[in-house]
């Protein structure tokens, strides 16, 4: 397991689903945001966190979403609810004030982040990054931009290890960090031998890629790709258009 | 090598863009051991702008926040267009010759601050309501009760907080590359245009 | 008959001349071993070998395969004639997959096999560098040996004419090497195989044909005698184990060490002449 991923291996149908179409629902989703009363944002909310549990994700997800979201929840009803100047405020005390509008208008963004929060957060604890390139490869993508999304995700840990080396290994030197020029010149020190490997790897990796073949071809064969039906097809498109019509809707009523 | 396909960027740029992303993931870490009131997350970025120009920069910033939302937070995802930026003025103003000396640098940390802020406003206003749950919050929460309104709020502080961290990220790059061994750097031709 | 053919290759990084009129040829199923202590400009003749330089730089002389120089491969032809793996294995890592299986399937499925194709070569190489415990393993996360076994793999898996490895047991400790070694020594006939070490010792178990690389130049081409036991290769690598043995152990003080013998055969066969000659 790496150190980044919050992906818990599972059998549910949201697990067994291909990446795209999980995808796809994600992209419906964010174009409700468009029309959905803020009620319903947090309804959906606690709707998604719900069936994380059913799903036996719901510690991660839970945990992550609460991590990620209670300081924006926090600042946006303090600075709207309190702080920000509207008609409808009421002085409390020093420079807050209470407003009933500002509040409500907390609630709609903060309902907002929320439900696309818990969405992404259900995506990635069901979906394993290595099924969502394949599936990437499969639908026909540049090779190129899987390589993208892969190569960084798998040497994060690599170079975190490394970054840890240097600074162990400048610090054993005495690099200081106490005046401000001392620290620009101790931010050098560490970042050069890391940037400096970073290159050898990568100029060393793109003749390996060249050796293996890599984008020889437009398409790539996919060994095993994620599973896939006309059924999920057909829902993908489903969602997607839906999600087009949702937001052409919208920006046509208003 | 003759090649079969046409391509937006070479593989050599290609596994550059990659590294490059892992750099302004990690030099979040590197930055807790230094304690500089700045994010450090863009050195990656930066950098590819100036070897390989202004589309493979923004793609690298584009990448680094949808990788950043995949595994840290969605809410980095939203701010990729913020990291385009970075990358392309980056990649632009090394064009211009922006990038050869040390003070063009600092400017070009300047430039690339006030463009990213022109992005970043409406983002930060229209999906978060001025506020993300960081920090930078509370400047924007003293301001607007010293009568700033919501939008000169959070454009002062955005810009504020960007602008000491882009011109150390710049300073760092240009002093990098001008380090940096020739055996690795031959092969980015965007390079030439920063050469003092 | 295929064959990589270098002739008279120069090369220089800036202005640190590298590779001086390097003439060499590579036969199919050959076993080569190219030595060399650091900085002979090994892992340079390695990658022009491979086809990964010039890379557009300014050189001297040609390298070519099949009579034709590697600017006119396509990527998917250079991939099925040569494989080069390097000293850091994990640099040699596709960064492109997340478990083994798939890092052997990454050269074949770009080539846009037949999937029944990839999975066979892909489950062939595994078995051929005994990683099968290891195929769902993260890359990242294997061992140096466990690495350069999964970097030899996905090469094989590509069916190259010709595998090209720089220090591939360098860095690794005793045990990982007799693993490589036991499997380079286990390859098929058919692709030759060039070995750079900096180890007489690892290039006498495994090849039957020598060169020695000095400051960029060849300096002696050969069997094993001719090349390991080269005054050159003696005073920049040392002599092999044997031969240092017998000079240790007082044994033949009246050979010069192009005379020495080179393995425990010889040295037995050595002893005895020597005593009948007493008798």
């Amino acid at each position: 397991m790496r150190s980044w991923s919050i992906h818990r291996p599972g059998s549910s149908a949201l697990h067994r689903a291909n990446p795209l179409t999980k995808l796809a629902a994600l992209l419906l989703l964010a174009a409700l945001l468009f029309v959905l009363p803020w009620p319903g944002a947090w309804a959906g909310t606690l709707l998604l966190l719900t069936a994380a549990f059913g799903l036996h994700i719901g510690g991660v997800v839970l945990r992550r979403y609460l991590v990620l979201a209670t300081p924006f929840l926090i600042a946006v009803f303090i600075f709207h609810g309190l702080i920000v100047d509207r008609p409808d405020r009421m002085p409390l005390a020093a420079f807050l004030s209470y407003s009933q509008e500002g509040l409500t208008y907390a609630a709609v963004l903060g309902g907002r982040i929320s439900l696309m929060l818990a969405g992404s957060l259900l995506f990635v604890a069901t979906t394993h990054p290595a099924a969502l390139l394949r599936s990437l490869d499969v639908a026909r993508m540049p090779p190129g931009l899987s390589f993208l999304l892969a190569s960084p995700l798998l040497l994060i840990d690599e170079f975190t290890k490394r970054a840890g080396a240097i600074r162990d290994a400048q610090q054993a030197r005495g690099m200081r960090v106490n005046t401000f020029s001392d620290r620009l010149r101790a931010l050098r020190l560490l970042t050069l031998p890391l940037v400096t490997l970073a290159l050898a790897d990568a100029q060393e990796r793109s003749g390996v890629l060249n050796a293996r073949a890599f984008r020889a071809f437009p398409r790539r064969a996919v060994l095993s790709p994620p599973p896939d039906t006309a059924l999920e097809r057909r829902l993908r498109h489903a969602l997607v258009a839906a999600s087009v019509l949702l937001v052409g809707c919208a920006l046509w009523l208003r | 090598m003759a090649s079969s396909t046409t391509r937006l960027f070479e593989t050599r740029v290609l596994s550059l863009i990659a590294v490059a992303i892992v750099i302004n993931i990690v030099g979040n870490q590197i930055n807790d051991l230094v304690r500089l009131p700045i994010f450090l997350d863009s050195i990656g970025t930066v950098l590819v702008g100036v070897l390989a120009g202004p589309l493979a920069g923004g793609v690298t910033g584009l990448l680094t926040n949808l990788i950043l939302g995949l595994i840290v937070s969605p809410v980095a995802a939203a701010f990729a267009p913020v990291a385009i930026v970075i990358g392309v003025v980056a990649g632009l103003m090394a064009r211009a010759g922006w990038f050869r000396t040390w003070w063009q640098a600092a400017v070009t940390g300047v430039v690339i601050a006030a463009a990213l802020t022109l992005v970043a406003v409406p983002i930060r206003i229209y999906m978060f309501g001025g506020v993300t749950g960081s920090g930078a919050d509370f400047i924007v929460g003293y301001l607007s009760s010293v009568g700033q309104t919501l939008f000169s709020s959070v454009a002062l502080t955005v810009f504020g907080t960007n602008v000491a961290d882009k011109v150390i990220t710049a300073l760092i790059v240009w002093a990098l590359v001008r380090q940096l061994p020739q055996r690795l750097t031959a092969g980015y031709g965007h390079l030439q245009y920063s050469r003092a | 008959m295929a064959a990589i053919a270098v002739s008279d290759l120069t090369f220089a990084f800036g202005d640190k001349r590298v590779l001086e009129n390097v003439s060499l040829e590579v036969r199919a199923g050959a076993r080569l071993a190219i030595l060399g202590g650091n900085g002979s400009g090994k892992t340079t003749l390695a990658h022009f070998l491979a086809g990964w330089l010039p890379d557009g730089r300014p050189h001297q002389g040609t390298v070519t395969c099949d009579g034709r120089p590697w600017a006119e491969w396509s990527l998917a032809e250079r991939a099925c004639a040569v494989q080069l793996g390097g000293q850091v294995p994990v640099r040699h890592l596709s960064g492109r997959a997340f478990t083994v299986r798939e890092e052997i399937a990454f050269g074949p499925e770009n080539l846009n096999l037949p999937l029944a194709e990839i999975r066979e070569r892909t489950e062939r190489a595994l078995a051929q560098c005994r990683l099968e415990q290891l195929a769902e393993r993260d890359p990242f996360t294997l061992s140096g040996g466990e690495q350069q076994r999964l970097v030899i793999a996905a090469a094989l898996a590509l069916e190259p004419r010709f595998l090209i490895l720089d220090e591939p047991l360098t860095n690794l400790d005793p045990e990982a090497r007799e693993h490589v070694l036991s499997l380079l020594l286990s390859l098929p006939r058919d692709r030759a195989v060039v070995l750079f070490e900096t180890s007489p010792d690892a290039a006498l178990a495994f090849a039957e044909e020598f060169v020695l690389l000095d400051s960029g130049r060849i300096a002696a081409h050969g069997s094993a005698r001719d090349v390991l036991l080269h005054g050159d290769a003696v005073r920049t690598l040392g002599l092999p184990s044997i031969p240092r043995a017998c000079r240790e152990l007082g044994l033949f003080g009246e050979l010069a060490d192009s005379e020495l013998p080179l393995s425990l055969d010889e040295a037995k066969g050595l002893i005895r002449g020597a005593a009948d000659a007493r008798r």
